[in-house]
Parts: structure tokens; C-alpha cells; sequence
């Protein structure tokens, strides 16, 4: 009886708290909590879309963009960046941003203008979205101008463009600078700093080779990883002190890295990836690690790597020959082999809500 | 002679004569058969001409969908179209200008796109294997364009069409015949604004305007009954804006394709036979994006052809291809490769209702030793009288595919040692003909080896491996009726065909390609038409149909493109008066406004209509 008693106080306190869960945080829409996969799709044939992955039912639920909108986001989904309800799509090939709710995944509005040519990544600062654009190419497919174009969030309308060096992707905005790596597949090597409060290139760091992916640490100071030159082995780690913009620290990989840079829930430790092969190291480092972490050997082109900031767990994207539906390998914070699912063509950016 | 010279020089004579061919070789058509007969027990078929009439301003691949069935993966309305034979790709079946392949060397396939109707005398249709015949990638078929001499008739054809989203064209065509000269020129436009409303989005399709023209010369010698010299020159000038996928803002890639196509043979006539030697020249340059390839062939080839005893035809043959690719991606911007064939062929019809074909080639390529290429075909009327025949036909092949130049020679990527595909073919069929019908069937099966394919290597870097294998099976029928009620003539054809390609090994990294349908490769394909001629009235309704195409290689339904049926529609009608003929037309493109794709992305355009007017003056006597 005392048993049943407990147990019974046991389900009300958990009904209890279910129900006021519920009741104090609405569900907004099928895709409230979980895993985002931008899929870039086949290079020219418009099917770039986003999976949807659920990890505590391991289920995925594939091209979500087109199973409420009707048809498939565009060409070449570079990136998808979330800001509140809203989610940015950023389209490389239709040179257009769809934006949708990103609860629901219905389209809010859309972004189109003859400066956004190539665009890559997206940051919503202060209501404006700030977005590398790579910029048109010369007759032997050279960059010629590389910037940023800044958009109101509201009104969907052109507010600025800010120039940076050729090839702009990654961006990041650690709360006072908007830091934007610039790569033009490694022939260019510099940071731009960009002040959001005056719109204005600030500073332009000297880094190496082919600076992508950055991340904050525990101790807010900004990572970037350099992917090298064409096969020259020669990619690098950067801690950049993010008031003083003095590089604090230079870690050589000698390898050519993907252009993934993740840290830990903790921000202590650093994950990129060389190939199939996934490095970790901490943020003390002073050299990289020799051996790595996770080999997955199964994954034919690793071309995306995410960590879940909750659980810590690592995601791996494989785009395959880069014109089949890829896969994603779910690895746990101990390097151990949790589970895989099925995502579109070319998985290129992880994103956890 | 100076007046001969002067009409060499300045006549732009010409047009659409077919008859004199015949007329010409007529006494001594013994030595020379018509090339289906060195592809017996295939199907070859002519394309319609009285269709092709009047679908002048379209492309190849526009009339020829309808008419075989085959499919064509088109990147847009009026953009690069690629055809795929028997379910294999773009790249395996060749297409042969006056015996000469015109598949881009660079890339290996034909953009049939930039094949205007307007440029043809004649076309047929070899559907099948055929390297021994018709060289290095003939898999899934050839399409054999020939060009005519001019007509004894002197003639002057014009023809205009206007259409929808400012679709304009018109062409000119002058021919003639005098003493030993024949002179033929024809000359096209064709341009679109191509602005057509795309249906699934309601906007109207940006960045796909075109023009396309050229200029056909046919010039023709005859020294005597028995000699002659004939040149055919073709220039085809194209001028494209890419259509890009849907929904893309800010495009701005174009392209621009010059051909320039020259083909010289002299033939001579003597009771030891037909001796043929030949010449050809092929200039193609694709300026893409302000930047500009090209590559160059100087062709030359002689054959020797006559009857030996009881009607045993042989033909045996040399050719040498030149070849120099001018393309800034290669290593020093350049490659040089030659090419040789010998051929031989063999044809003998052993009673009244057996014949036998056999076709050998031995081709050298600078860089590997290629296969040794035999044909062998079989025919055998089961039931044959003057009412209708029954026919069993049958035959097998090896045949081969050269690596493209950018497969050799791209820098950092291309493999000089790559090998060639190679394909082992088979078929078996039937074909019975009677008065008002023609029906064929045929089961094929094809493997095709070392199949080359673009993969991800060290650094990601893609190169060409000879990794697949690949094999195509599949039946196909035809059938063909051509009744009279009345005065009512009804012409209806049929096709079909079901294909099974499927990649049958793979590279470790592709295991889940294997047992999956090539992509672009519809299982079920279809295409019909029903012709009504009624006194000087005409009136066509033509269908295709194409089932699922999968766009990816692990077959993904979500990126599948749906089944779909297309309906056209044209009426027409013309007046004769003396010696002038007027025809006018309508047409109905896409009759009920269907959302189809023919590549993944590229939007097609809904319902359109043509009109077309053509006039031709005919003068029996010379000019």
C-alpha cells in the first residue's frame, strides 16, 4: 500500500510536470527541438533541402522544406542559420535567402538581389542579417570582389554591403565583433573584423592558407581553423584574442583539414576533421594531436562535421560521390559509434536546436 | 566554264531535291548498298521526313522523340539535350554527319540541341550496337545524318515560323543542277526570347534566350556517269543564354557553340567496284563564359566496295582521324591523339530468305591497344510473298568506347591510361511487314565494361576510373500503320521500349549503385503519333511518354522525377499553283499545359503554339 502510494505520488509528480511543461512551452511546430542537416543538394539540379532528425527517436524525416512548401529550397543549400523562430536559408546556387519559421518550416519571405551572388553563411545581428557573399567570378573563374551584404530582417530589404577579402565564408559574432574568415579555397589567409554598431571592416587579421570554421572557447577567445593550401598539407589551428585581435596561439596540423571546427558542450575541447578521420584536442594545446580520435573509416567524403551542445555528441556527414542522398554518423562524446541515418545529397552543415 | 564558275561562286542555290541520288546511281546501285544492309539483323529506321517538314525550326532530338523511343536529358527549353539509347547514356550513341562522328570530342556526347532539323537532308536511326559500323561509341545506337545532292530540279524553298515567347525562324534554301554542276544552299535562323511562364512557380523563366544559324553548302561534280566529286560544308553558329535551375536570381553564364563541318568525297564507278576516298574537316569550339575550347579533326578515308560471285558485298576501308583538342584546361592547352580504323564488312543473302552480315574493325588509338570490333547479323524470312513478310532477325557485337579528350588530357585529372568501355551486344527480333502495317520487336542485352565514370580521388579531386560495369536489357517494339479510308489517310505509329540498366559492380565506395537504374534512364519509355491526311489538309497529334527517371544513383524516390505523357498537337494545308506550293501550319506544344522535367531543376515550358509558313517554287528545267 505505502508502495502504491509512492508510486502514485511518483506518476502525479511526473504528470504534473509533464503537463506544466507543456502548458508553459507550447509546441511551436514539428520541428521545434533536434537536428537540422542543409543538404546541398545535386550541384544544378535545385533539390538542395534540410533533414530533419529527431535523437531520441533516431528518426529522420527527409527534405522538410519541400514537404510543407511543396518544392525543394533551391540550388545548393549552403547553410542554414537560426535567429529565435526565424531560419535562414541560404541558397549559393539561386543566389536567393528563403527564410522560414523554423518550428514549422513554412516560407516567411525571401531574399533576392543582384549583389547576393554566391552566398554562403548568414548572422543575425541586432535585426540585420549579415551574409558572406563570395561575388561574381572573372572570365577564368577567378573572385574578383568578395562582402558582406547586410539585409534588415524585418522588411527582407538591402541595408549595406561591407567588403572583406575574396572568397568570405564562415562568419562569427562572439557579442561585440562579427568575425569573417576568408578562404577562396586557400588562396586567401585573412580575418576580417567587422563592427555591427558602425557596419565597418575594422581590422583584417593575417592568418594562413584558407581560414574557415571558428568557434568560441570557454574562455571566449575565438578558434579558427586554416584549411591550407591545394594539397599542401599545411592547415592550421589559431586562438585569436577577440578584443586585441593578437594571435595568441598557432597550432600547425600539417595536414589539409575539412573546414568544420567544433567545440565541446564545455567549450574546452576542439574537434575538426582530417579525410575520414576526426581530431580532438584541448583548448590548452599547444601541438596537434597525432593520432585521432574517431577514424570512421566507413564514411566515403566526410563533409560535415556538428556537435551537439547539449549531449556533446558528434555528428559526421558523408556526401558520398556528391550526387546520391548522403548519411550521417551520430558518434558519442566518447568516440563511440551511436547511430547513423539517412540525410539529402551532400549533408554540408549541422544545426541543434 | 566561266559561267559554271560564276554560279559555284555566287549561287546560293539550292534545296530539297532527294530524288536525283537514286537516279544517278541507278546503273550501277549493285555495288553500293544502302547501309542497312550492313546492319542486317538490326533495326534501322529512316526518320519521317514529311514530320520533319514541318517541325523545321525544332532540334533533332525534339522529332525524334517522338518518333523512337528514346530519351533525351535536356537542361531547359532550347539548352544542352543529351540523348540515351537503349539505357545507356549521352555519351553512347554516336552521331555520324556524312559517315563522320559529330559527337563532341571533349565530351564525347551530342548536344542534339544544336542539330537543327532545318539542317537535314536525311536522318535515320540505328538503334543498337554498332562500333564495328559506325566506330568508337556506338552502344546504344547511332543517328546517321546524310546530306543530299541537289535535286535535277531547281528549286527555291523559304520558310518562316513564329511562336510563342518570341520565338522566331526562317530559312532559305536555293538548289539547282547545271551541265555536271549541282549546287545547294540553305541558310536558318532561329531565335527565342525563351521567356516562357515557369509553371510550378508562376514567374517567368530568366536567362534562357537563344539563337541559333548556319549556312549548308553542297556542292557536286560529275566528271562523268561514273565519277564524281561532291563537298558538303556546313557552319552552325549558337548563341545561349544557360537557363538555370528554377528559382536561381542573378544568372549570367552563356555559351556560345561554333561548328564548322566540311566533308569531301570523290566516288568512281567501275566494273571492279566503288572506289570511295574521302576528306572531312571538323572545327567545334565552345566559348563559355567569354572562354574559349575547341577541338579539330582532319579525317581522311578511302573504301573499296563491290560483288564478289553470288552476291557477296564487300566493303573494306581505312580511315585516319586527326585529332587536336585546344582547350586552356589541358596540360600545355593542348592534346594531339590519332586515330586509324580498318574495316571490313561482309554481306550475302543465301537464297530467298536468309541473309548474313558480318562487319570487322580493328581500330589503333595512340595510347592503348583497342579491341578488335566484330559484328555479326543474321536475317531469316519466315513467311515472305508478295502480300507481307515475317521476318527473324538477330545479332551479336563487341563494340568500344575511346575515352573524351577531358577524360586523357584534363590537367590534374585526365588518365592517358585510361582504357576504353567496351560492350558486349546482343539482340534477337521480329519484323512483319504487310501493305498498311510494319511492326517490329526486339529483346536486347548489353554489358558494357570498364564503364568510365568521374570520381572523388586523393583530396577530393575528381578523376576519371574505369570502375563500372553496367548492364542494359530490355524489349522494345514499333508498329507502324498507314491506312486509307475513303479519302481519308490515317497514320499511326507506336512506340515502346522497357529498359533495365543497371550497374552491375561498383567501387567499394559505390556498393549502393549496384542493382540501382542508371540515372536519366526511364524503365518504361513510350512515344506515338497519329497523322489524318485529308485531301490538301493534315493534322498530327504525337505523344511521348517517359516513366520514372531517377536523378541520383542510389535511386532516391524524393529526388525521382514523376512519369509523365506529353501531348502535341498541329494542323496544316497547302495550295499548289504551277509550280508554286504554299503550306501553312499551327501547332499546339504541350496541348494541356504539363509541369514536366526533363533533367532535375530545369523547367520546361507549359502549353505554346507555332505558326508556320512555307513556300517553294520548283522549275523542272534547268535555270
Amino acid at each position: 500500500m505505502k508502495i502504491n502510494l509512492k508510486c502514485g505520488v511518483f506518476v502525479w509528480i511526473i504528470v504534473t510536470l509533464v503537463s506544466c511543461n507543456k502548458s508553459s512551452d507550447p509546441v511551436k511546430g514539428k520541428y521545434q527541438t533536434g537536428v537540422l542537416v542543409a543538404n546541398q543538394g545535386k550541384f544544378g539540379s535545385a533539390n538542395g533541402d534540410v533533414t530533419y532528425y529527431n535523437p531520441a527517436t533516431s528518426l529522420a524525416e527527409q527534405n522538410i522544406y519541400k514537404n510543407v512548401n511543396g518544392s525543394f529550397s533551391g540550388d545548393v543549400l549552403q547553410s542554414v542559420t537560426l535567429d529565435g523562430d526565424a531560419g535562414y536559408l541560404v541558397l549559393n546556387g539561386s543566389n536567393k535567402i528563403e527564410v522560414v519559421n523554423s518550428n514549422t518550416f513554412s516560407l516567411t519571405g525571401t531574399f533576392t538581389d543582384p549583389k547576393l551572388d554566391k552566398p554562403q553563411y548568414l548572422s543575425v545581428i541586432n535585426g540585420k542579417a549579415y551574409v558572406s557573399v563570395w561575388g561574381p567570378y572573372d572570365n577564368q573563374y577567378n573572385l574578383v570582389k568578395s562582402y558582406l551584404v547586410v539585409l534588415n530582417t524585418k522588411t527582407l530589404q538591402l541595408v549595406d554591403t561591407i567588403t572583406t577579402d575574396l572568397g568570405v565564408g564562415n562568419l562569427l559574432y562572439n557579442g561585440k565583433y562579427l568575425f569573417a574568415s576568408n578562404n577562396n579555397f586557400g588562396s586567401s589567409n585573412t580575418l576580417s573584423v567587422i563592427d555591427p554598431s558602425i557596419d565597418k571592416r575594422i581590422n583584417q587579421l593575417r592568418l594562413s592558407a584558407g581560414p574557415a570554421g571558428m568557434v568560441l572557447d570557454a574562455n571566449s577567445k575565438l578558434w579558427v581553423i586554416a584549411t591550407g593550401t591545394y594539397g599542401g598539407n599545411n592547415g592550421a589551428l589559431y586562438r585569436v584574442n577577440p578584443s586585441t585581435f593578437a594571435i595568441e596561439q598557432t597550432i600547425s596540423l600539417s595536414a589539409n583539414p575539412g573546414t568544420s571546427l567544433c567545440a565541446s558542450p564545455d567549450k574546452k575541447t576542439l574537434y575538426y576533421s582530417v579525410n575520414s578521420s576526426i581530431y580532438k584536442l584541448s583548448i590548452e594545446a599547444t601541438t596537434a594531436p597525432s593520432s585521432p580520435f574517431i577514424n570512421a573509416s566507413n564514411v566515403v567524403t566526410l563533409y560535415a562535421l556538428g556537435v551537439n551542445p547539449t549531449t556533446g555528441d558528434l555528428y559526421v556527414g558523408d556526401a558520398l560521390n556528391y550526387a546520391s542522398a548522403g548519411m550521417a554518423y551520430v558518434y558519442g562524446a566518447d568516440g563511440s559509434k551511436k547511430s547513423s541515418f539517412a540525410t539529402g545529397i551532400v549533408p554540408t552543415q549541422f544545426v541543434f536546436k | 566554264m566561266k559561267t559554271i564558275l560564276l554560279l559555284a561562286g555566287l549561287c546560293p542555290v539550292i534545296c530539297l531535291g532527294q530524288t536525283s541520288e537514286a537516279r544517278l546511281l541507278k546503273p550501277v546501285t549493285v555495288y553500293a548498298l544502302p547501309e542497312e544492309k550492313y546492319l542486317t539483323g538490326s533495326a534501322v529506321a529512316a526518320l519521317d521526313s514529311s514530320l520533319k517538314a514541318q517541325e523545321r525550326s525544332r532540334n533533332l532530338g525534339e522529332i525524334l522523340v517522338y518518333q523512337f523511343p528514346v530519351y533525351f536529358r535536356t537542361y531547359g527549353n532550347g539548352m544542352l539535350s543529351g540523348i540515351s539509347m537503349r539505357g545507356t547514356s549521352p555519351q553512347h550513341t554516336a552521331v555520324l554527319w556524312n559517315g563522320m562522328n559529330i559527337n563532341s570530342f571533349s565530351l564525347g556526347q551530342a548536344d542534339f540541341s544544336i542539330l537543327p532539323a532545318a539542317a537535314f537532308d536525311e536522318v535515320k536511326v540505328h538503334e543498337g550496337a554498332g562500333s564495328a559500323r559506325h566506330g568508337s561509341g556506338a552502344f546504344g545506337g547511332s543517328i546517321l545524318i546524310n546530306s543530299f545532292s541537289p535535286s535535277e530540279k531547281n528549286q527555291i524553298t523559304f520558310t518562316q515560323e513564329a511562336g510563342s515567347f518570341g520565338r522566331n525562324f526562317l530559312a532559305l534554301g536555293a538548289g539547282g543542277t547545271l551541265q555536271r554542276w549541282g549546287l545547294k544552299t540553305n541558310v536558318y535562323n532561329l531565335s527565342s526570347k525563351n521567356n516562357f511562364p515557369v509553371l510550378a512557380t508562376g514567374e517567368r523563366q530568366p536567362h534562357a534566350a537563344f539563337r541559333q544559324s548556319g549556312i549548308l553548302q553542297d556542292i557536286e561534280y560529275k566528271w562523268s556517269e561514273s565519277k564524281i566529286i561532291r563537298v558538303h560544308y556546313w557552319y552552325h553558329n549558337a548563341d545561349r543564354q544557360i537557363q538555370p535551375p528554377m528559382g536561381q536570381q542573378n544568372a549570367s553564364d552563356n555559351q556560345q557553340d561554333q561548328n564548322h563541318r566540311l566533308s569531301i568525297q570523290y566516288r568512281s564507278f567501275s566494273r571492279y567496284g566503288l572506289l570511295s576516298v574521302k576528306g572531312g574537316y571538323i572545327n567545334d569550339v565552345i566559348i563559355y563564359n567569354g572562354s574559349p575550347g575547341g577541338v579539330i579533326r582532319w579525317i581522311s578515308g578511302v573504301q573499296h566496295e563491290r560483288v564478289w560471285g553470288k552476291a557477296l558485298h564487300v566493303q573494306i576501308g581505312a580511315e585516319w582521324n586527326h585529332i587536336i583538342g585546344n582547350i586552356p584546361n589541358y596540360l600545355n592547352g593542348q592534346a594531339q591523339e590519332d586515330r586509324y580504323d580498318f574495316i571490313s564488312s561482309f554481306q550475302k543473302k543465301i537464297g530467298e530468305r536468309l541473309s548474313v552480315n558480318i562487319n570487322l574493325r580493328q581500330p589503333v588509338v595512340s595510347g592503348f591497344n583497342a579491341p578488335f570490333l566484330p559484328y555479326a547479323g543474321i536475317e531469316y524470312a519466315l513467311l515472305k510473298n508478295t502480300r507481307h513478310e515475317l521476318s527473324l532477325r538477330g545479332n551479336v557485337s563487341k563494340n568500344y568506347r575511346v575515352p573524351t579528350l577531358n577524360d586523357r588530357y584534363w590537367q590534374n585529372a585526365g588518365n592517358k591510361n585510361l582504357l576504353p568501355e567496351t560492350s558486349h551486344a546482343g539482340e534477337l527480333g521480329i519484323m512483319y511487314r504487310d501493305k498498311s502495317v510494319e511492326a517490329t520487336t526486339a529483346f536486347f542485352s548489353q554489358r558494357v565494361d570498364n564503364w568510365i565514370q568521374w570520381v572523388p580521388a586523393l583530396n577530393g579531386i575528381y578523376r576519371p576510373q574505369n570502375i563500372e560495369q553496367v548492364l542494359a536489357e530490355g524489349m522494345e517494339m514499333k508498329i507502324h500503320f498507314r491506312k486509307k479510308i475513303n479519302k481519308v489517310t490515317l497514320v499511326p505509329q507506336i512506340t515502346y521500349q522497357y529498359t533495365r540498366s543497371v550497374t552491375t559492380q561498383a567501387p567499394a565506395t559505390q556498393l549502393y549503385t549496384i542493382g540501382k537504374q542508371l540515372i536519366y534512364t526511364p524503365t518504361h519509355t513510350a512515344s506515338g503519333y497519329v497523322q489524318v491526311l485529308w485531301k490538301k489538309f493534315s493534322a498530327d497529334v504525337s505523344v511521348q511518354y517517359n516513366g520514372q527517371r531517377f536523378t541520383d544513383a542510389g535511386n532516391a524516390e524524393a529526388y525521382a522525377l514523376p512519369a509523365f505523357v506529353l501531348f502535341n498537337f498541329s494542323g496544316g494545308k497547302f495550295w499548289i499553283l504551277n509550280n508554286h506550293r504554299f503550306d501553312l501550319r499551327f501547332s499546339v506544344k504541350n496541348l494541356f499545359d504539363l509541369d514536366y522535367q526533363l533533367y532535375a531543376g530545369r523547367a520546361m515550358p507549359g502549353r505554346n503554339y507555332n505558326f508556320q509558313f512555307t513556300y517553294q517554287l520548283t522549275k523542272p528545267n534547268s535555270l
